[in-house]
């Protein structure tokens, strides 16, 4: 016999969800109790980070930008594995315009020799690591569009993180330019 | 979920994991209204379902690196409130439930559209008025997602007792929503 009275509430779920509070006041709450209403320490990349992440040190520089390269060289272009270039000519040209994209603000990083925070560095490794693991689904069905998306979400994060290096670089070179002229 | 926001929820996962604090946040935005829901739904009351959404959102993010698969993260938190929601239903002792394993549905006369009629608010206000045994297994069945044979482990009854449960409460449902639906012609 059906369930007419959950058929029908299976068809409208959201429509359900009608209650509403200030879950910014619990998330203060929560967050209180969690960190004991410390500031926060750890960054995440995505969304932005504090001052600290990205620090002056050029004696680093070559190494971990050397680092970075290898990774994205090893992984995110490597020709023994499929890539979204087999997938279509649309998916080629999206490939070629990330690759281009990383490639110019990996060279932009290294050019203002700054050191990259290790943190950043394990993000942009574990990235690699699942870009491989796409690059096997991949292989396995190439029209598999799950896994196409997600390929392109690697990238999009993969240009986030260096971006927001950059705009961190950019803001610590204004700073120590604010510096010195008020000397 | 499409592919991409379960891609980027299972990266906050990890990220929450290692203790960090802005994708702890972020986790907390995408589930919070969900949750929230789950919780008012099953206690009622808008002050105290808030207060079981924190602590079982302060558990979760305390336990959050016992998670070994990322990508259950959805399932896992709606059971920890959930579980949350029953122990505070239980501590108030207001959460009996038969153990009754059959009940005789007198009449299943629904039709397709009898529901689909019906506001999700006046569905919900009928479901409010029942017993809390009842309106925890509706609760758990119809918005959860939950089997009778889960809901069974959860509440620690028999999957019979369980759909004994079920039935019951949704005639109570229904008579509510009938005399409802009475007093509207009447008026």
């Amino acid at each position: 016999m059906t369930d007419f009275l959950k058929k029908n509430i299976d068809e409208r779920r959201d429509s359900f969800d009608v209650f509403d509070t200030d879950l910014d006041l619990a998330w203060e709450n929560i967050d209180k109790r969690l960190h004991g209403g410390k500031k926060s320490g750890k960054v995440l990349p995505m969304w932005g980070w504090s001052g600290k992440v990205v620090r002056v040190a050029a004696a680093v520089t070559l190494l971990l930008v050397a680092s970075i390269a290898f990774m994205w060289n090893s992984a995110g272009s490597s020709k023994s594995q499929p890539t979204l270039s087999m997938v279509s000519p649309e998916m080629a040209e999206t490939e070629q315009y990330y690759a281009m994209m990383i490639s110019e603000k990996m060279n932009e990083i290294e050019a203002n020799g700054q050191w990259v925070d290790k943190e950043v560095v394990e993000d942009m490794l574990a990235l690699d690591q699942a870009y491989n693991e796409l690059q096997t689904d991949l292989a396995d069905n190439v029209d598999n569009e799950e896994v196409i998306h997600a390929m392109i979400v690697n990238y999009k994060i993969k240009l986030d993180i260096l971006d927001r290096i950059l705009a961190q670089i950019k803001e610590a070179k204004n700073g120590a330019g604010r510096k010195e002229s008020s000397l | 979920m499409d592919s991409e926001s379960a891609s980027l929820q299972e990266y906050l996962v990890v990220r929450s994991q290692e203790g960090d604090r802005r994708a702890i946040n972020e986790l907390y935005k995408l589930y919070s209204k969900a949750m929230y829901n789950i919780c008012r739904r099953m206690i009622g009351d808008e002050e105290e379902a808030r207060d079981v959404l924190q602590d079982a959102f302060v558990d979760a993010f305390a336990s959050l690196k016992k998670l070994q698969q990322p990508k259950t993260f959805p399932a896992w938190i709606k059971r920890v409130v959930v579980n949350h929601c029953i122990n505070t239903l239980r501590k108030k002792r207001l959460f009996t439930i038969s153990i009754e394993e059959k009940f005789d549905l007198a009449y299943e006369d629904d039709d397709d559209n009898y529901y689909a009629r019906m506001e999700a608010g006046k569905i919900l206000q009928a479901m409010d008025q029942i017993s809390v045994g009842c309106k925890t297994v509706m609760n758990l069945y119809l918005f959860e997602g939950y089997d009778h044979g889960e809901i069974g482990q959860i509440l620690g009854i028999t999957e019979s007792a369980s759909k004994a449960q079920y039935c019951k409460g949704k005639a109570k449902v229904r008579d509510l929503l009938g005399m409802e639906k009475l007093k509207v012609a009447n008026q």
